[in-house]
Formats: structure tokens, C-alpha cells, sequence
């Protein structure tokens, strides 16, 4: 989920991006190709009716949000990744196009303590504007112990050290939103395309929002031709960018 | 997206009021406020065009190279990345199709017929990719060009000194060889002139450069920053060469295109140009090859179109400037002796002329 961590019943909230130059620049398009990324992935195209679509997509993610309930831990595995997190008795929310628009992706906060092995993500991540390529990172008891990147590497060992909490996951996620098939450089779009994960190295919400939003794009591809795999206490429950269930 | 409405209008205009035919030659004219229309008009004849069609240059863009004395030409994006996903092929045909007025223009430029100069005017766009904030971007482009100075003018002749001693100076070397990590380049220059850049065709400006003995470069060049041509980015590109024709190419990201774009003709696989960047207050990379190959400390190498007034002979409808980092842990040697360490020429090798 991207944006602000703190969600008062009493204030309800919506992010949305409009698609302006600067984004399509870097997403690499003209302006009128990522016009139809946006509105395709927001699903308001001439002739769809978004607001059917996206009560369907409730029916949907909740469907696989209620599977993953009781897992006590996922195991992730994939091209240079085999990483179990810790999730048990965590809450999966369903990200159904109320928070943000677009949207598609079921998240939780994993056990701080319990996220172990290697992960090595497919997507540049980029926080403010500055990117860091092909991470690997190794976990133990919770925390990162050694980074990697091709290219800004400073760059992600100075947010690893912001403070403890940025070396602990905030957040895994499935992103389930297939309309969205390429990689923009905007996280609202690229943390939700259709057969990824993502990994939030978030901060603690009493640190500054600024912090919070370290929610990097930091997702393993795990959509073919990768064949990744994710298993719940053991069960295979998604391959190949998909859950097994349909 | 496009307006429906406009999409239609587009139709309607070529289909049924223009009623535009195979066999006919169409030109597209409009100011920058129509863009949208424009761009839907433009896409309906890409997809319906034939090869005639596609290759014919509108004699209005040819005219001026042939007619004009003086061309002042600003250049400026919106969106530095809107041909990224355009089809490299169609792409490498634009330019050969272009290359004949192109070339008109080169030769032209070197008789002292046409008098040209260069400049980009810094937009949001072009602050983007060089990761500053516009107003930040703007202080880099006007102090590139000195124009803080009291006498920008005089400024510039100043430097035009140090330009026209390193002219001298490489006019009497044969061969340069180019050592740094990754790259072991020997490049022929023997009896090709050295044009001082000194902001007269290219504002801002600052390189000293000449067009290389096409058969005469051998050895292996690693780039230091992503080569871009035409809002494509290209990552670090090695070139071998031997007897001055590139033979084996590598890049970590965007090969397809670096070789969609050598194999555009036969010129492209030589280098047409060899170039020492020396404006200091250039320092860093920015994504716009204007100021890029400019970069105090670097050289630079174009795959393509040579100068002819270097008497590089070398032709093609490729100008692809690709660049090497010289300022740590490098040096150049002409003939045989070192004249050049970690960016700048040792002193005492550029003599006042």
C-alpha cells in the first residue's frame, strides 16, 4: 500500500496520481500510451464500468486474503530467493480501490523477528527519486545483514541504517493487479502489478512519514518466465504470478 | 489518450476532406498548441504509409540546409522519453531517409557557407533527467555557458586560448591511444584537422575534436555514463574495435538497440568523430549529449556522420556520441608519450599559439 501509515476511522483517504509529463517520462512513454496505463489500471476506460469491476476485485482479493489468514509462515522462492516471513496472526488487508486508486494487492505486516533467508528483487527500488538496481538482500532473526545492489549501493546502505526499524519489513504484499504489466518508476502503480511481491522496509509509525514511505518498489518478479513460487506452512498456494485457486 | 473527438476529426481529415493516396506525398503542418490533433494525424499516416511515403523529407526541412545562411536552432522537450518505445528499425529508416539533406548540411557548414549555432532551452523535462530541480538546472545551463560572468564574450575568448593550444598541439600527433580502466583505445588522427569548439556552433560549448583515420582505431573502449540517442538510454557500452570497424559490442542494458542502430548503414559501425570534452563547468552527467560531451576531463567518441571540415570522410545517417570518463586513474599518449592524466593535458603540453 502506498502512502501515509496513519488511518483514523474517523478520516477516510484516497490517493490517486493524474497522469501528468513528468510521469510518463519516466515511465518512458508519450503521454498519451501512459494516459491508457493509467485509466486501463483505474479501469475507466470508454466502456468499462469501474465501480462493478472493482466490487468484484473485493469478492476477489478478500477470497484470497481469508486463505492466508491462518499461515503462520510464507515461504518465497525464486531466482536467487528462498526467504520465509513470518505472518502469523497477522491481518491481511485487502487493497480494493479505496485507498488507493489503482489499486490490487492483499498486505500484511510480517513478525518482526521472524523473516529469514535471501530475496533478490526484479524491479529497480526507488524512494524519492533515486533508484538502486537489482538488490539482494539477506535476512536474519528479522533483519537485514547484508545488502547488495548493482548500482546504488551507498544509496541503500544509507536508508538501511536510517534507524533500527529499516532493516526490519513493514510490509509483504501480492500484487494482483494484472492490468498493470510494466514497471513505471511510480509505486502506487508498480507495487500492484499483476504477479509480483513486494517487500516494505518500513519504519516504525512514530518516525517521520517521510520515513514511512521507504515502502520502497523492492518486488521479486515472480510471474514467468521465472516460475517463482510462494508456499503457506508448507502448501504451494502461488506460482507462476498467480494463486492456485484461480 | 487521445480525445475521441480528435481521433475522428484526424480520420475524417485524411480519409474523406484530404483523401490522402498510396502514391501520394503528404506533409503535416501545425504550431505546438495543435499537438494533439497533429500527433493523431501523424499516427494515421505511420500506419498506412508505404516506403515512398516514409522516406520523402518534406523539401521545407531539406530547403533550409540548402538556402539558409545562418540557422539559430533551440532545441527543447516536453518529454525526453515520448520515442522510447518507438520501433528501432523505423527509427534507423527516419534517419537514412534524412541523411542526404543531413549530409548537405554538414558539408555546407565546413565550406563556410552555413552558419549554425546550437543551443537547449532548459525545460522541466531536461531538469528531470538530470535529476535536479528546474531552477537548479537552469543555474547549471547558464553557468555552463559563462553567462554569470561580467563579459560572457570575453569570457569565452579566453577560453577559446586554451582550445585553440590543444588544436595545435594534437595537429601534430598521429596516433592518440586512450588508457583508462576498461578501455585501451589506439585511435589514428594523422593530418586531420582539430576543431576548436568555442561557442560559435554548440552554446554551450568547450570540446576540441576531429574526425579519426576511419581505418586506423583498434583496441577496446568501456563508456562511462548510459549512452542515450533519441530518448533511449544504452548501459555500459564496450566497443572493440579493429582497423577502425566496430567488431563486438556489449551493454548491460539496451544491446538491441546500440545494434539496430550500427547496422543502420554502413558507416555507423566507424567512428566519425574523437573529441576531448574541456569545459570545467560542465561537471556532471545530465542525459543531454549538448552538455554531456562536453564534461571537463572526458573524451568522447561518435559512431557515424564525420565533420567534413576535419576531413573525416566517414558517412552515415547515424551521430551517436558516446563517452568516456577520464578523470581518475587515466591517461593518453600521443605518439608514444604521455600528455594527457586524470583529466586534463599535463602542463606545459598546450603552449600559447
Amino acid at each position: 500500500m502506498a502512502g501515509s501509515g496513519s488511518q483514523e476511522a474517523s478520516l477516510r483517504w484516497c490517493g490517486t496520481l493524474a497522469p501528468v509529463l513528468a510521469y510518463a517520462q519516466d515511465a518512458e512513454l508519450p503521454l498519451a500510451e501512459y494516459e491508457e496505463v493509467v485509466f486501463g489500471a483505474c479501469h475507466v476506460l470508454e466502456g468499462q464500468d469501474p465501480v462493478a469491476h472493482w466490487q468484484e476485485v473485493t469478492g476477489e482479493l478478500t477470497r484470497h486474503a481469508e486463505r492466508l489468514a491462518g499461515a503462520r509462515v510464507l515461504r518465497i522462492v525464486g531466482p536467487d530467493t528462498d526467504l520465509r516471513v513470518g505472518v502469523r496472526d497477522r491481518r491481511w488487508q485487502v487493497a480494493d480501490g479505496k485507498t488507493n486508486m489503482p489499486d490490487g494487492e492483499i498486505f500484511t505486516s510480517p513478525l518482526e523477528e521472524a523473516t529469514e533467508g535471501e530475496i533478490r528483487f526484479s524491479f529497480p527500488g526507488v524512494f524519492e527519486g533515486r533508484e538502486v538496481a537489482d538488490v539482494r538482500l539477506r535476512f536474519e532473526g528479522g533483519s537485514v545483514v547484508a545488502a547488495e545492489a548493482e548500482r546504488g549501493g551507498a544509496f541503500l546502505d544509507s536508508l538501511l541504517d536510517m534507524d533500527a526499524g529499516a532493516r526490519v519489513l513493514g510490509e509483504v504484499a501480492f500484487g494482483l493487479n494484472y492490468g498493470i504489466d510494466r514497471f513505471t518508476r511510480n509505486i502506487l502503480f508498480d507495487e500492484k502489478i499483476g504477479g509480483t511481491m513486494h517487500n516494505g522496509a518500513r519504519l516504525q509509525l512514530r518516525r517521520a512519514r517521510r520515513a514511512e514511505r521507504l515502502e520502497a518498489a523492492l518486488g521479486p518478479d515472480l510471474r514467468p518466465p521465472h516460475d517463482g513460487e510462494v508456499y503457506a506452512d508448507g502448501e504451494l498456494v502461488w506460482r507462476a504470478g498467480r494463486f492456485l485457486d484461480g | 489518450m487521445a480525445d475521441a473527438r480528435v481521433e475522428r476529426l484526424a480520420e475524417v481529415l485524411v480519409g474523406y476532406s484530404a483523401d490522402v493516396r498510396r502514391d501520394e506525398l503528404v506533409s503535416i503542418e501545425g504550431p505546438l498548441l495543435a499537438t494533439p490533433l497533429l500527433v493523431e494525424i501523424y499516427r494515421l499516416f505511420y500506419a498506412l504509409a508505404n516506403e515512398e511515403q516514409l522516406d520523402w523529407v518534406n523539401p521545407s526541412f531539406s530547403g533550409v540546409n540548402e538556402h539558409a545562411d545562418v540557422r539559430i536552432i533551440v532545441e527543447a522537450e516536453e518529454n525526453t522519453k515520448s520515442l522510447a518505445s518507438a520501433d528501432p528499425e523505423r527509427q534507423a529508416r527516419a534517419a537514412r531517409a534524412r541523411q542526404a539533406s543531413q549530409q548537405r548540411y554538414l558539408e555546407r557548414a565546413a565550406a563556410g557557407e552555413l552558419k549554425w549555432v546550437l543551443t537547449a532551452y532548459p525545460t522541466e523535462a531536461a531538469a528531470q533527467d538530470a535529476e535536479m530541480s528546474l531552477t537548479e538546472y537552469e543555474e547549471f545551463v547558464y553557468g555552463a555557458g559563462r553567462l554569470g560572468e561580467v563579459d560572457p564574450v570575453a569570457s569565452w575568448r579566453t577560453f577559446s586560448e586554451t582550445a585553440f593550444a590543444a588544436k595545435h598541439f594534437l595537429e601534430r600527433v598521429r596516433t592518440l591511444r586512450i588508457v583508462a580502466e576498461g578501455t585501451d583505445l589506439t585511435v589514428g588522427v594523422g593530418s586531420r584537422t582539430w576543431e576548436a569548439s568555442v561557442g560559435k556552433q554548440n552554446f554551450p560549448d568547450g570540446e576540441v575534436f576531429t574526425g579519426p583515420v576511419e581505418t586506423e582505431v583498434d583496441g577496446v573502449i568501456g563508456f562511462t555514463y548510459p549512452a542515450v540517442y533519441q530518448g533511449r538510454e544504452v548501459q555500459d557500452v564496450e566497443l572493440r574495435f579493429e582497423a577502425g570497424e566496430v567488431v563486438e559490442s556489449s551493454a548491460s542494458h539496451g544491446l538491441e538497440f546500440l545494434q539496430a542502430m550500427i547496422g543502420m548503414d554502413a558507416g555507423a559501425r566507424r567512428l566519425g568523430e574523437f573529441a576531448f570534452g574541456l569545459n570545467d563547468g560542465i561537471d556532471r552527467f545530465t542525459r543531454n549529449i549538448l552538455f554531456d560531451e562536453k564534461i571537463g576531463g572526458t573524451v568522447h567518441l561518435a559512431l557515424g556522420a564525420a565533420y567534413p571540415e576535419t576531413g573525416g570522410l566517414n558517412r552515415s545517417g547515424l551521430h551517436w556520441d558516446l563517452i568516456c570518463d577520464l578523470r581518475k586513474g587515466s591517461e593518453v599518449y600521443a605518439d608514444g608519450e604521455l600528455v594527457y592524466r586524470d583529466g586534463a593535458f599535463l602542463p606545459g603540453v598546450l603552449a600559447p599559439a
